[in-house]
């Protein structure tokens, strides 16, 4: 029994994640290096062990040369790998989006909780579930490759060539124009009358407020700042036609829409006979939430796409 | 500048130790004194290539193994098998070949 070679073959078992025949290899191992030994030295001692241990390698390397032909992934998926990872995680974010502004719990057995949560914990959250995607894609591909890794795998039209995936739209000088037009107005809106949500303009130096001053002045500032994002994101086209600055700027408005839905303010509605103002107001944020979740998700896509039809 | 062909050397040799393995084979040999045999005719292997690619010549069958516990310690002893002498005469007549394709075109 030699201290020195049973740690040395115990190292070796540790990386050596073969079906079956371990056991051989490391019996054969320890022959070889006893018999070299002798042979070398004369006698078998532990220098002499470490010596010729010194000569044969390092356990990874062993190791790594009876694995050849075993990957846990063969290296052809590893584009799927990401490709797959991008469109899970942009289905599981819209999920995460809805269940977050909406504020219930979603669950898909056996693999998707969605739980119900706030502001930091959705933040947090979301790192996490691309590394779930990440690792559940990774489960599904390691199982492809120990079946059968020669498998052709679907591959998205959209993700074929860098001409399908449509770039970022030109800006145009008269709609930004007139998208600093639509903002100024509101801003005068807000200076003037400290809100930018009327319930009646009959009277057009007195309009009526749709809220109280309280609530007029949360939304109307959240409103704001969701154009002001709409028309810096806007302008920034005029710099870079990246799909990022697009990514950036709808998360930015659903964050912000997050606080119309959850809002600790109460709407106080006007009172107008006939007219039931908070439902208008409900399919109003409602459809925007829709065209804004929609739209980052497209542009998460389609950042994905660039990235892997760049590579290809 | 001297170019590197470490890589080239390995990918080339992978292929070359197979057939000499299944021509030394023709013997029955265990690892270590293999090693001795091919030192001696000029070629020298590392161990730890030598016995993964014993493995996977025995996993596809062509040649087999054996352990011989009667000494000091237990050795492994392998042998060509008739699969082997097939693929043996198979990888000699690829080798030629592309031995006679760079003769060709080294004359030229």
């Amino acid at each position: 029994m030699y201290q020195n070679l049973e740690n040395y073959l115990l190292e070796i078992s540790h990386y050596l994640a073969v079906k079956d025949g371990a056991e051989e290899i490391l019996a054969e191992i320890k022959s070889h290096i006893l018999e070299k030994t002798e042979a070398e030295f004369e006698a078998i001692t532990e220098d002499g062990i470490s010596k010729i241990i010194a000569g044969y390698g390092k356990p990874q390397q062993i190791a790594a040369k009876y694995l050849e032909g075993f990957e846990i992934i063969s290296p052809t998926f590893k584009r799927h790998l990401f490709l797959y990872t991008g469109i899970l995680f942009a289905c599981h974010l819209a999920l995460t989006i809805i269940t977050f502004l909406f504020h219930f719990d979603m669950l898909g057995f056996p693999f998707l909780y969605i739980p119900t949560m706030d502001i930091w914990q959705f933040v947090f959250y979301v790192p996490m579930a691309f590394i779930y995607d990440l690792g559940l894609v990774g489960i599904v591909l390691y199982l492809v490759t120990q079946k059968n890794k020669d498998v052709r795998l679907p591959w998205p039209k959209l993700f074929s060539n860098v001409e399908s995936v449509k770039e970022v739209r030109k800006p145009n000088i008269l709609f930004m124009a007139f998208l600093i037009l639509i903002f100024s107005f509101f801003l005068y809106s807000f200076i003037q009358f400290g809100t930018i949500f009327f319930a009646s303009m009959n009277n057009p130096g007195n309009p009526v407020p749709m809220f109280g001053p309280n609530a007029s002045f949360y939304y109307s500032l959240l409103f704001m700042a969701m154009l002001g994002c709409e028309v810096i994101g806007y302008a920034a086209r005029f710099i870079s036609r990246s799909s990022w600055l697009d990514l950036i700027k709808n998360f930015v408005i659903l964050i912000l829409l997050q606080f119309v839905w959850n809002s600790p303010v109460k709407a106080d509605f006007a009172k107008i006979p006939g007219i039931d103002l908070s439902t208008i107001a409900m399919i109003f944020v409602l459809i925007i939430t829709i065209v804004v979740a929609f739209k980052f998700i497209k542009s998460l896509i389609l950042v994905v796409a660039k990235q892997f039809t760049r590579k290809r | 500048m001297e170019i590197d062909i470490t890589n080239l050397e390995t990918e080339m040799n992978r292929g070359f130790l197979q057939i000499l393995v299944l021509a030394a084979l023709e013997q029955k040999m265990y690892g270590y004194k293999m090693l001795r045999f091919l030192e001696q005719i000029g070629y020298t292997v590392e161990e730890n290539t030598l016995y993964p690619i014993l493995r996977r010549l025995e996993k596809n069958g062509v040649i087999k193994s054996e352990w011989d516990v009667s000494g000091d310690r237990p050795k492994k002893f392998y042998l060509i098998t008739p699969l082997g002498r097939s693929m043996r005469k198979k990888a000699l007549s690829i080798w030629r070949k592309q031995n006679d394709i760079l003769k060709k075109i080294m004359e030229v």
